[in-house]
C-alpha cells in the first residue's frame, strides 16, 4: 500500500523544483515600463515619419495632377501655336531685313569695288528683299532693286551707316583709281546728310553697273525662282493666321495640330473620390483580458456597437490601385458584466481604500470612495445576502478617437460593381474617455481610464463592394476590420482590442 | 559578468543587465507568481508589477540577504497587495476551526494538477497556504502580512488543506474510474 502522507509534505516536495517560463512579451513590457521615455522617443518618430512620407506623397500625386491638367489645357490653345508662328515669321523678316541690310550694304560696296562680283550679291540682296517686302509683285529684276535698296536705306539705322561707313573706309585703303571721289567724300563721316548723298551715289553707280552689264538675265531668272519660294511659304503662313482667326474651328485646329491629344484625354478618367462615410463599430478585444483591472480578467465582456462617421478621399494610382486618405471620428465602448458596486467603501472599514486596485482609472471626486469587485472572487454560497442580490452590475468603458485613415485599395472586379480588397493603418487621436458603472438601468459617471494612449494605431484590412449609380456617383460598402496597436498600457491579461465597421457611403468621382 | 557587477548596472537602469537577471530570475518568480495568483494571466501580470518594482527599488537593494531572497520578497508582496485592498471585504465565514491533519496517499499526481488546484482556492485560503506551506512563514507572519489575526491564519490554513485533499481525492476517484 502506498504511505499515507500530511498533505504539507506532497505539496512542498512537487513545488521544490518548480519553475515555469513567462512569456517574451512580459519581459516587453517591463522593458517599456522601465525605459518610457526612450521607447517613447524612439517608436513614435518612426510613424511619424512614415505618416509624413504618406502625406507628402499625396500631395506630390495632388500637386502633379494639378499641373497635368493644367498642361493639357495649355497645350490645345490655338493663340499660342499661332503666334508662335506670326513671332516667328515676324522675326525671321526683321532678321531677313537686317540680313538684307547688311548684305546690301556690301553689295553695293562690293560693287562698287569689283564690278565683277556684283552678279551674286545683287541676287542676294534681292532675295532679301523680297522677305522684307513680302506683297511686292515685282516682274523684272532690276525694277524690285530699285525700290529694295532706297527702302533698306530708310530703315536702315545708324548702325548700318557706321558699318558702311567702316565698310567702306576698308575699301578706301584699297582703293581703286575710280573711285576716288567717292573716298573722298567718304573720309568726311561727321556729316550725315553727306553719308546719305554717298550712299545714293554708290547705289546709282552699282545699278549703272549692272545695268551695263551683261548679267541682268541671269539674275532674273534667279529671283524669279526666290520669288516663287516666298510666295509658298507666305500662303501657307497666311492659312496658320486664318485659321488661328476663326474662333469656332479653334477645336478643329487643335485637333488637325495635335491629333493625339484629344485620344489621350479620353484614356484618362477621374482620379479623384470623395466619400463620405457613415458606419456601425463594434469593438470587442481578441483574449481575454481587462483593461481596467486583473481582478475582471474572466468577467464576461461584451462589445458595444457604436458609430463612425467622416470623409475619405481616394487617388487612382492605376486603373488597379487607389491610394486613400481621409478623417473619421469613432466611438468604442465595451461592458464588462459581473461587477460590483459598493458605496462609499471607507464606512466598511478605515484600513484600505477599495480602489487601490483599480489604479488604472482615475475616479471623479464623487466616485473616490466607491470601490468595484468582481463578482468571481465572491463565492456566492458563503456571502451575505445582501452582496449576493448585488452582484448584475456592469462596469462600461467609452472612448473616443479621431481617425486618420492611410490606406491602399486594390481593385478585383471593376464593373457597374465593383470589388476590391483594402489594407492599410489608421492613427488614431483620443477625443473622449470615460468609465460608467452601470446598476440596473441606472448609470454613473465614474471617472476615466487613464491606461490609454493619447496616440494610438490600427492595422486595417478590409472589403469593398461598390455599385456605379452613374458616371461619377458609386455606392460604397465596406466591411473593416481594424486591429488596434499600442491603445492601451498596463492591462491585466490578454487584451487584444480591434474593431469591425461597416462603412457605407456615396463617393464622388471628379 | 558576475551578479554584483550586474546589480551594478541595474542600479544604474542599464536595460542590458536589467534583461540579465530577468533572465537569471523570471522563471523562479514566476513560478511563485504562479502559485499566489488565481490564473495564468493574473500570475504574468503579478511578474510584471514585480519586476519594475525590483528594478526600481535596485539601489535599495543593500546585500544582507542573497538578490533571489529579496527579489522573492518582493514578488510575494506585490501578489498580497493585489489581495490586500481585498481582503477588507471579509466575505468568508471566519468560524474557526482547529488545525487538524490532513493525509493522502501518495500518488503520482501532475504538477499542473496541483497548481490548478491551489488557483482555485479562495484567494485568502491560497495566500496563507502558499506563505505557511510552500514558502516558510509562520503563523505570526502570515498574520501580519494579510492584517489578520494567527488564529485566523491558522484556521484559513486548515480550511484550504480539507479543500485542496477533498478535490486531491475526488481527482484520485475520477482517475480510478477512467482507468477501470
Amino acid at each position: 500500500m502506498n504511505d499515507k502522507k500530511h498533505i504539507d509534505r506532497l505539496f512542498q516536495e512537487k513545488f521544490k523544483d518548480f519553475e515555469a517560463t513567462p512569456d517574451a512579451a512580459v519581459w516587453h513590457t517591463i522593458h517599456n515600463t522601465l525605459h518610457k521615455d526612450k521607447h517613447k522617443r524612439r517608436v513614435i518618430p518612426i510613424w511619424w515619419f512614415a505618416g509624413g512620407a504618406a502625406a507628402l506623397l499625396i500631395l506630390l500625386l495632388t500637386v502633379g495632377n494639378i499641373f497635368k491638367n493644367g498642361e493639357a489645357f495649355d497645350q490645345p490653345e490655338p493663340h499660342m501655336v499661332g503666334t508662335e508662328n506670326n513671332q516667328s515669321t515676324s522675326e525671321s523678316k526683321e532678321n531677313s531685313i537686317n540680313d538684307g541690310i547688311e548684305t546690301l550694304s556690301k553689295a553695293t560696296a562690293n560693287a562698287i569695288a569689283d564690278t565683277d562680283t556684283s552678279e551674286d550679291t545683287y541676287a542676294n540682296s534681292k532675295k532679301n528683299t523680297y522677305n522684307q517686302n513680302a506683297t511686292n509683285t515685282g516682274t523684272t529684276a532690276i525694277t524690285i532693286a530699285d525700290d529694295a535698296i532706297p527702302k533698306s536705306n530708310s530703315i536702315n539705322g545708324s548702325n548700318s551707316k557706321a558699318e558702311l561707313n567702316s565698310l567702306e573706309k576698308d575699301r578706301i585703303v584699297v582703293s581703286n583709281s575710280k573711285e576716288e571721289s567717292v573716298a573722298k567724300n567718304t573720309a568726311d563721316p561727321q556729316s550725315y546728310n553727306s553719308n546719305k548723298e554717298d550712299f545714293n551715289q554708290i547705289h546709282k553707280r552699282a545699278k549703272t553697273i549692272l545695268k551695263t552689264d551683261k548679267a541682268p538675265p541671269k539674275i532674273a531668272k534667279v529671283t524669279d525662282q526666290t520669288i516663287a519660294n516666298d510666295s509658298e511659304t507666305l500662303k501657307e503662313n497666311k492659312e496658320l493666321i486664318a485659321l488661328s482667326d476663326k474662333g469656332e474651328n479653334i477645336e478643329e485646329a487643335i485637333a488637325k495640330a495635335n491629333p493625339t491629344n484629344e485620344e489621350e484625354k479620353k484614356e484618362q478618367p477621374n482620379r479623384w473620390n470623395i466619400t463620405p462615410n457613415v458606419a456601425p463599430v463594434y469593438f470587442n478585444s481578441l483574449g481575454k483580458g481587462s483593461t481596467i483591472a486583473n481582478q475582471f480578467v474572466n468577467n464576461n465582456k461584451s462589445g458595444e456597437v457604436n458609430m463612425s462617421y467622416g470623409i475619405n478621399s481616394s487617388y487612382a494610382v492605376t486603373d488597379k490601385l487607389k491610394l486613400r486618405a481621409g478623417i473619421n471620428k469613432v466611438n468604442l465602448g465595451y461592458r464588462t458584466d459581473g461587477v460590483m458596486a459598493i458605496k462609499d467603501v471607507n464606512s466598511f472599514s478605515g484600513n484600505a481604500s477599495g480602489n487601490e486596485a483599480l489604479k488604472n482609472i482615475t475616479f471623479n471626486n464623487q466616485s473616490k470612495s466607491d470601490a468595484y469587485l468582481s463578482t468571481s472572487s465572491i463565492n456566492s454560497d458563503t456571502a451575505p445576502q445582501f452582496v449576493v442580490s448585488n452582484l448584475d452590475g456592469a462596469l462600461e468603458q467609452q472612448f473616443g478617437y479621431i481617425e486618420v485613415p492611410l490606406e491602399v485599395e486594390y481593385s478585383i472586379i471593376d464593373r457597374k460593381f465593383g470589388f476590391n480588397v483594402i489594407g492599410g493603418f489608421s492613427t488614431l487621436f483620443l477625443s473622449n474617455n470615460d468609465i460608467y458603472s452601470v446598476l440596473d438601468s441606472s448609470r454613473v459617471l465614474v471617472g476615466e481610464a487613464n491606461n490609454i494612449n493619447s496616440t494610438s494605431y490600427s492595422a486595417n484590412f478590409g472589403l469593398g463592394f461598390n455599385y456605379d449609380i452613374s458616371h461619377a456617383l458609386k455606392l460604397n460598402l465596406e466591411p473593416m476590420f481594424k486591429y488596434q496597436i499600442n491603445t492601451f498600457t498596463n492591462t491585466s491579461g490578454e487584451f487584444r482590442p480591434y474593431f469591425i465597421g461597416v462603412y457605407t457611403g456615396f463617393s464622388f468621382k471628379f | 559578468m558576475s551578479l554584483e557587477q550586474l546589480i551594478i548596472s541595474c542600479k544604474k537602469n542599464d536595460a542590458k543587465a536589467q534583461s540579465q537577471i530577468y533572465k537569471l530570475f523570471s522563471s523562479k518568480l514566476f513560478s511563485l507568481c504562479l502559485k499566489y495568483s488565481k490564473n495564468y494571466a493574473e500570475a504574468q501580470d503579478n511578474l510584471q508589477d514585480a519586476f519594475v518594482t525590483i528594478f526600481k527599488k535596485m539601489d535599495q537593494f543593500s546585500h544582507k540577504g542573497s538578490l533571489e531572497g529579496w527579489m522573492k520578497r518582493i514578488t510575494i508582496n506585490t501578489a498580497l497587495q493585489r489581495y490586500r485592498s481585498v481582503g477588507v471585504f471579509d466575505l468568508v465565514n471566519e468560524a474557526q476551526i482547529e488545525d487538524v491533519e490532513v493525509e493522502i496517499d501518495e500518488e503520482t499526481i501532475s504538477l499542473d494538477f496541483l497548481l490548478g488546484i491551489i488557483q482555485e482556492l479562495p484567494d485568502r485560503y491560497r495566500l496563507v497556504f502558499n506563505l505557511y506551506v510552500l514558502d516558510g512563514y509562520s503563523h505570526q507572519e502570515v498574520a501580519e502580512m494579510l492584517d489578520i489575526s494567527t488564529g485566523t491564519s491558522k484556521s484559513n490554513l486548515s480550511r484550504a488543506r480539507m479543500i485542496l485533499k477533498e478535490k486531491i481525492e475526488h481527482y484520485k476517484v475520477r482517475d480510478n474510474s477512467q482507468s477501470l
